[in-house]
């Protein structure tokens, strides 16, 4: 058994008494699980105890239930949750006139601090942007009187902004998650493993989501050109970075759908095309053209023999031919 | 009916009659040069766009631009012409042909941006990205007016600017100027094809702010890399045919990556999961757009040919940590504190696997078959080359995660919610890390083989790539955009540093969901050793 479950069992002792002369059904209570507590530290069940000694705390707050409790958080190297429960412990005992806490429990319990204050982990934190809301192992972080925040003292919940951009950071050793995130940019997730005592930089930086854009239209197998690129037929989702884009919707038989969309950073934008009809003007008809080009042809007969034109250019593969002025 | 109408049976007589007098006495043609583009890299791995733009012929007016979509290889070469109107006078056209991908694009910066440094120079610790400075090569403009700001404009007949917004990135992009002269009356062919010795090697065009642009300013890359050369009239070849279907040269510039392993994998030694397998090489397009995170530059994707090499099919054991040990003494430190299967012990350091004592509590089977972490990089260094080999470069890891026998890239991912029997990772006490917690294995790795747990097997049968433990690379931590990796070749490109940061890839057992990404390149202090961090070799 190590020096953690030694000092428990002497502070078991001295709270048994006190709660062996009370009659009250939550004094009976808080015996309880004060006496359940023992037990699992006998067996180095450390969470169990130290929800038994939460419990007896809760039922019937004693000096000895909070150092028990912070004997238990410190087994379980949550070193910041242990600094708290002996601060709490020490200040029970002195308001209650000093006679909760055996003296060899308060130097034990000044001891352990001192120890603790050698094995925490600072971190001075700067935030890029600075609203930016921080998180560490899922939790959000505490204030503490001297400024500085404080991992693993809440509850799991969502990051939250801190007061300036700049702060000093107190954490347990060992591995932490840090997760910063805002509306508007990827979450910055940091994985490190922080040695015990050690004082370190770390500055986290957001980058700003792209916008999402996405086009669909009231036609099947339309195609979208986005900022003069052909993305594929609809629907189609683009990535771009915010900003504003020039979209076209094209197929064959439509008028060209065309639209102006701005994405800020982050955003989903949906673009939804309506595809009006092109109206096969008198130049689809066949007679049309039937009469043209009798017209033309006769027109286009005499004139070659005026004019001969050359062949048109070839165009290659593509069909795509491209005209260059002369040169100057 | 159409066809039996008496109209268009005049009309179809009169058209009838025009082709004959149009062929009996045909004109002199225009004069027209035909392109025909094909490209020896693969489509649509690397290539599956032609970006056109023509110019005049000293390249200070721009006339046209158009980006063209061609995934299919069956699109490649791929042909049209440029041709003038005027049968009297000849005309110039500069035609740009750029080869790229199309997701492979940025913010138009003037038509040409680069200037790289010489092939294999010097180090630069620089891990700046869009940077000035003599340390890190300029990705500034540089076509653009310093009075104003300006860049150079595309307008349509109209006067309407019509600049494309974006530009193929030109690191991954091949980049070729071809003059074309035309002559009235005169047709011609010019067959080019975009090299991939070229991919990365911007052309150079004259800079427009200057009173007397000349065409002897242009310099592009032909086939050599890294290599300009002044631009010369485009030979014209009278016979007009365009290819037959299939004849192309994609392919040919991997074709010599892509070749078996020189030497044969090792004999597996039972137990000590030191079986290697041969991956084939290639070229890919190096480096992710959202890959860098942790390091202080945006990603740069580059070029990247890749050798044929062989790599462990496991992460680097204890079981073969424990064997080296006697012959490479003290030069490998490694942090143990004892059994990592003490569900007692569930605080900071516990969860070193390898063990440098003779007690059998903690030399267990189970902890043989674990991945080695806890070790220095210069330690997994001299472990690998113990072997014969090194540690992989990041090209051939990201190569051998990501692209290899696949005719795409793309990193390794999973359906999300990612299960616990994909990749080995949330396997912490860390709330938000837990997810795939293992009562019985409070803290630390799963065996290197995962035997029937875990699935994460890359194609060739790597596993573990995804998860279990990061893995070490040969190459520093410094921006794709620093000197080191700029001056790096397209065949085996490495940046690496000994005493440097070093880049670190994939993700750990004890990240969350959330981090499990092959994308990512985490630095790592040269001396730095995590619980999350372990290695793999090749030779």
């Amino acid at each position: 058994m190590g020096t953690v479950s030694r000092a428990l069992v002497a502070a078991c002792l001295v709270l048994a008494a006190p709660i062996a002369r009370a009659d009250d059904d939550a004094t009976q209570q808080a015996r309880a699980e004060f006496v359940r507590g023992t037990d699992f530290v006998n067996h180095a069940q450390w969470a169990e105890a130290l929800a038994a000694f939460e419990r007896s705390a809760k039922l019937k707050p004693h000096a000895v239930a909070t150092y028990n409790i912070a004997a238990c958080e410190r087994a379980l190297g949550h070193y910041t949750r242990a600094q708290k429960a002996l601060r709490d412990a020490l200040a029970q005992n002195d308001a209650a006139g000093r006679n909760q806490l055996a003296d060899s429990l308060v130097t034990e319990a000044k001891a352990q601090l001192a120890q603790i204050d050698g094995l925490l982990v600072t971190v001075n934190v700067t935030l890029d942007p600075m609203s930016a809301a921080i998180a560490v192992d899922g939790r959000p972080l505490e204030r503490a009187a001297d400024g500085s925040l404080v991992a693993g003292m809440r509850l799991p919940g969502r990051g939250e902004t801190p007061p300036a951009p700049s702060f000093k950071l107190v954490m347990d050793p060992g591995v932490h998650v840090l997760t910063l995130s805002r509306v508007g940019y990827t979450d910055a997730v940091v994985n490190k493993t922080f040695a015990p005592g050690t004082t370190t930089a770390l500055a986290l930086t957001l980058d700003k989501l792209p916008s999402l854009f996405h086009v669909e239209a009231d036609q099947a197998n339309a195609i979208v050109s986005f900022a003069g690129h052909d993305v594929g037929a609809v629907p189609v989702d683009v990535l771009r970075p915010a900003g504003a884009y020039r979209v076209q919707v094209n197929k064959t038989g439509f008028l060209t759908y065309e639209a102006t969309v701005t994405g800020a950073a982050g955003e989903r934008v949906n673009l939804r095309a309506k595809m009006a009809i092109s109206r096969p003007s008198i130049f689809t008809r066949w007679w049309f053209w039937t009469i043209a080009g009798v017209v033309v042809a006769g027109a286009a007969t005499t004139t070659y023999f005026l004019v001969r034109q050359p062949p048109p250019p070839n165009g290659g593969g593509l069909g795509w031919s491209v005209p260059i002025p002369p040169s100057p | 009916m159409v066809g039996s109408d008496p109209a268009f049976a005049v009309t179809r007589g009169f058209a009838a009659a025009l082709a004959l007098v149009t062929l009996a006495c045909d004109a002199p043609p225009r004069g027209e040069a035909l392109l025909v583009i094909d490209t020896d890299m693969p489509v649509p791995k690397i290539v599956d766009t032609l970006r056109v733009d023509v110019y005049s012929a000293d390249g200070s007016t721009w006339w046209v631009s158009r980006d063209i979509y061609l995934p299919e290889p069956a699109s490649w070469p791929v042909s049209f012409s440029v041709y003038t109107d005027d049968m009297n006078v000849g005309a110039s056209a500069l035609v740009r042909l750029r080869a790229y991908r199309s997701e492979y694009v940025q913010d138009y910066r003037g038509e040409g941006t680069l200037s790289l440094p010489a092939l294999g120079s010097e180090w630069t610790p620089s891990t700046l990205g869009q940077c000035c400075t003599d340390d890190c090569t300029s990705l500034c403009p540089r076509y653009w007016d310093p009075a104003t700001s300006a860049l150079p404009r595309l307008l349509d007949d109209q006067g309407q600017d019509v600049t494309p917004d974006v530009e193929p990135q030109p690191l991954v992009t091949i980049d070729r100027l071809v003059l074309v002269n035309l002559v009235p009356g005169v047709r011609g062919k010019v067959s080019v094809t975009l090299a991939g010795a070229c991919d990365g090697t911007q052309a150079v065009l004259p800079d427009p702010s200057r009173d007397d642009p000349q065409p002897s300013d242009l310099q592009t890359c032909v086939d050599t890399e890294r290599t300009l050369v002044p631009v010369a009239p485009a030979t014209l070849d009278p016979d007009m045919t365009l290819p037959a279907p299939g004849s192309t040269a994609q392919g040919q510039f991997e074709a010599p990556f892509a070749t078996d392993c020189a030497n044969a994998p090792r004999t597996p030694t039972p137990g000590l999961f030191d079986d290697e397998v041969c991956v084939r090489g290639g070229v890919m397009i190096f480096g992710s757009a959202s890959g860098e995170a942790d390091v202080t530059a945006p990603a740069i994707p580059r070029i990247a040919a890749v050798p044929s090499f062989l790599m462990n099919e496991y992460e680097y054991s204890v079981a073969r940590f424990v064997k080296a040990r006697d012959k490479v003494g003290q030069q490998v430190a490694n942090y143990n504190d004892g059994p990592s299967n003490d569900a007692t012990k569930t605080t900071y350091p516990l969860n070193c696997t390898g063990y440098d004592v003779p007690d059998p509590s903690w030399a267990t089977a189970d902890r043989n078959a674990e991945p080695l972490n806890c070790v220095e990089w210069i330690g997994a260094r001299k472990l690998c080359q113990l072997d014969g080999g090194d540690l992989p470069t990041e090209a051939q890891w990201e190569w051998a995660e990501s692209a290899a026998g696949r005719p795409t890239k793309s990193f390794v991912t999973f359906a999300q919610p990612l299960a616990c029997s994909e990749v080995a990772y949330g396997r912490g006490v860390v709330p938000g890390m837990d997810e795939c917690f293992v009562k019985d294995h409070v803290f630390g790795p799963a065996r290197v083989d995962f035997g029937t747990d875990v699935a994460d097997v890359a194609d060739g049968g790597l596993v573990g790539m995804t998860g279990n433990v990061s893995e070490y690379v040969l190459d520093a931590a410094v921006s794709m955009a620093s000197n080191c990796w700029l001056s790096a070749p397209i065949a085996s490109p490495s940046c690496v540093q000994p005493g440097a940061a070093f880049i670190m890839r994939a993700a750990s057992w004890d990240d969350s969901s959330s981090f499990v990404s092959a994308a990512g390149r985490v630095p790592r202090d040269y001396d730095e050793v995590e619980v999350s961090d372990g290695f793999r070799c090749v030779r």
